[in-house]
């Protein structure tokens, strides 16, 4: 059964439609991209198949079943950008949400959640802001506590979106090192992804997207000259120039 | 003391008290939602609610009055909030618009009414217009009953659903991804608005109402980091400002020896506490106050000015002497700061003036301020090197982050440029052997 599975979906705002008749599928036990140029719907694609938007026509299925009869198998980390982060609540609260999502919000949390919340923090690299509120958090750290918080909700899918978006190196190694090991787990981890060249060293399978779908399947096939012109179009020599050279200069590579 | 049992003024008391709490416990979620302005807005909307259960009350004779005018009050709140909604949603209007319109909108239409209800029967119209500005002196017993009743079901509900609450204003997309109702959550934050609106307006009235949603929520945000903790802070702010305001309020009020009677309506007193209390928590509260970040702010100011001091003695001396006057001229801050600074330095272990107007670095202060200059010039590298910026440029940078560097950050430098010996104007990067 795929863990993840997008049958021609097509959604639009208003008038414009933001994404045309996409078909993928995800085998399980897989790490994969969802890549393409700012406002090729990644985002849409995700919060339409999690049902927070509503398709046009088309939809996901989720282990071959609609999303609301398997929430529980299912974790889905927003962008960091989406909240409030001067919002009263500590490190500690926030992660503990995940474990309150998979045993409904109207239960005690019992001790044992509090225990597995403090293991995963440490294991985040968070223990020791654990009682801070969130606002003090640098964006790596934010990033992590979402992370810290999917972990606690133990699913099988894990759907991310801008996971490595403004976040310092030590803390997009910390997360890529993270998904990694679920994958050995065997779950299943979806992330929506910018930069063009950390994909091939991070994703078993790509999904390359720019309103329709332009190319699915492993990053060596996908990610070829033809593939990326037709995604980012024009766009592509200078930003793959610029993200080449972003690169060199993060691994200290003489250009 | 004997206010409290006193009939006359036990109902004022704990009437205004139980309205502040349960104004203050709603007033920290619509708060924390963003949408204070609704609560101004839904309270105005109660009015017209008010006058036509002043018509019912006038009607029918001997009804549970003040029954009968909060569940009038009531619809109309809500009435209020699905035409605001409507508005919002269907009419494609932009949400302060929606909110103008629906607030002047029940408020000019309570007045019409008002004005229909005077002909028909003044009693009732006069007792209708008590609340527009509020009437605590005039709580009786029933409204004891009624208030607390009605505070309780609040509190009882935020305890209960809190969770739910919590993250569903935090992280409305991840609350949505994991089943929670964010309908169901909005329409419960607006009735549990609701309710305390028509609690409170007897109390302060329709156009003071939201200054008390507000004012709690002002207080209690500069000092709790987490939202259970926000929501008591608040409670117990509205909860004293009640005391406070209805007690200044009966202690200042006279009777005058004409006979005529001076007397401070408790509502707008409760208000002005609640508020004098929110601008001093801007001000004075420990981590976020301003006068705090102005001490903060100052206090590094001065630390910069000294480590620049540091620097400059480095620069001139080494590991020998210098006179304090060379140094001094290199500063152009005001004398007797520099002095001041320089006893303090020399107070803490760093620096040591001899009477001879020479002054030299303290081993500590040596390693100080090498590695103050190693940082800076470490940075330096690291913008010409890994930035591309140009090396006329890094200098100011250079200046201000050799003071703000944290060790882990200080880590991550040294992991890219750690092993420079020259920055880019070629001056050698000193303390190259470690520690000692």
């Amino acid at each position: 059964m795929k863990p993840f599975e997008v049958h021609n979906m097509t959604v639009a705002y208003e008038d414009e439609t933001v994404l045309w008749d996409v078909s993928f599928s995800v085998e399980p036990g897989s790490l994969v991209g969802i890549i393409g140029p700012n406002g090729a719907g990644k985002s849409t694609l995700l919060k339409a198949s999690l049902g927070i938007t509503r398709p046009l026509s088309g939809g996901t299925t989720f282990f071959g079943k609609p999303f609301s009869k398997v929430r529980r198998q299912i974790s889905y980390v927003p962008q960091r950008r989406d909240v409030d982060w001067n919002f009263p609540v500590t490190v500690f609260d926030v992660a503990l949400m995940g474990r309150h999502a998979r045993r409904g919000f109207f239960k005690w949390v019992k001790k044992a959640d509090k225990a597995a919340a403090l293991r995963t923090l440490e294991h985040m690299g968070l223990a020791h802001v654990s009682d801070r509120q969130i606002s003090q958090l640098s964006g790596g750290q934010q990033q992590r506590l979402f992370l810290t918080r999917a972990l606690l909700q133990d699913a099988d899918l894990f759907i991310l979106d801008e996971p490595f978006a403004g976040v310092d190196i030590a803390s997009e190694r910390a997360i890529i090192d993270t998904l990694k090991e679920l994958k050995e787990q065997g779950k299943t981890i979806v992330v929506v992804h910018h930069d063009l060249h950390s994909a091939n060293e991070y994703f078993d399978q790509v999904v390359l997207l720019n309103a329709s779908l332009i190319a699915t399947g492993t990053p060596t096939d996908v990610l070829t000259p033809e593939n990326l012109q037709r995604a980012y179009g024009a766009q592509v020599t200078l930003f793959e120039q610029a993200s080449r050279r972003a690169h060199a200069k993060k691994m200290g590579i003489e250009i | 003391m004997s206010m409290f049992f006193d009939s006359a003024t036990r109902g004022p008391i704990f009437g205004s008290f139980l309205m502040c709490i349960c104004a203050a416990v709603s007033g920290v979620l619509v708060f924390l939602r963003k949408r204070t302005l609704v609560g101004e807005t839904l309270s105005h909307a109660t009015y017209p609610g008010i006058v036509l259960g002043g018509f019912v009350c006038a009607f029918f004779d001997g009804l549970v009055s003040p029954v009968v005018l909060l569940l009038c009050a009531f619809l109309f709140s809500l009435g209020g909030y699905y035409l605001l909604r409507l508005i919002e949603e269907k009419g494609k209007v932009d949400p302060d618009n929606a909110l103008c319109f629906t607030l002047a909108f029940s408020l000019g239409l309570g007045v019409l009414l008002a004005s229909q209800l005077q002909a028909e029967s003044p009693l009732w119209a006069r007792r209708v217009q008590s609340y527009l500005y509020g009437q605590a002196v005039t709580l009786t017993d029933t409204h004891i009953y009624l208030y607390g009743i009605l505070t309780a079901a609040v509190v009882l509900f935020v305890v209960i659903r809190f969770r739910e609450i919590e993250v569903a204003i935090f992280d409305r997309v991840f609350a949505s991804s994991v089943g929670v109702k964010l309908k169901g959550v909005e329409a419960a934050l607006m009735f549990l608005l609701s309710i305390s609106i028509v609690v409170g307006i007897r109390c302060v009235g329709v156009i003071l109402m939201s200054g008390m949603l507000i004012a709690p929520s002002i207080v209690a945000r500069q000092v709790s980091r987490s939202l259970g903790k926000m929501i008591f802070f608040a409670a117990l702010v509205g909860g004293v400002s009640a005391a406070l305001g209805t007690g200044i309020a009966f202690y200042y009020s006279t009777s005058l020896e004409s006979g005529a009677k001076i007397s401070l309506p408790p509502g707008p007193v409760i208000i002005l506490v609640a508020s004098l209390w929110s601008v001093l928590a801007v001000f004075f509260a420990p981590s976020r106050g301003l006068v705090f970040r102005l001490y903060r702010s100052v206090t590094f100011h001065l630390r910069c000015q000294s480590e620049n001091l540091i620097k400059s003695i480095w620069k001139k001396a080494g590991n020998g002497v210098t006179r304090l006057k060379d140094v001094l001229a290199c500063h152009s801050q005001q004398k007797w700061l520099l002095r001041l600074l320089i006893w303090k330095l020399s107070r803490d272990g760093w620096i040591i003036v001899d009477g001879l107007g020479g002054v030299s670095l303290t081993r500590d202060g040596f390693a100080k301020a090498e590695h103050i200059v190693r940082m800076h010039r470490l940075w330096e590298v690291y913008l010409v090197n890994h930035l591309g910026v140009s090396a006329k440029k890094v200098h100011r940078s250079a200046e201000e982050i050799e003071h703000i560097l944290s060790p882990e950050l200080e880590k991550e430098l040294l992991s890219f440029v750690g092993n420079s010996t020259h920055d880019p104007h070629e001056s050698p990067i000193p303390g190259q052997g470690g520690v000692l």
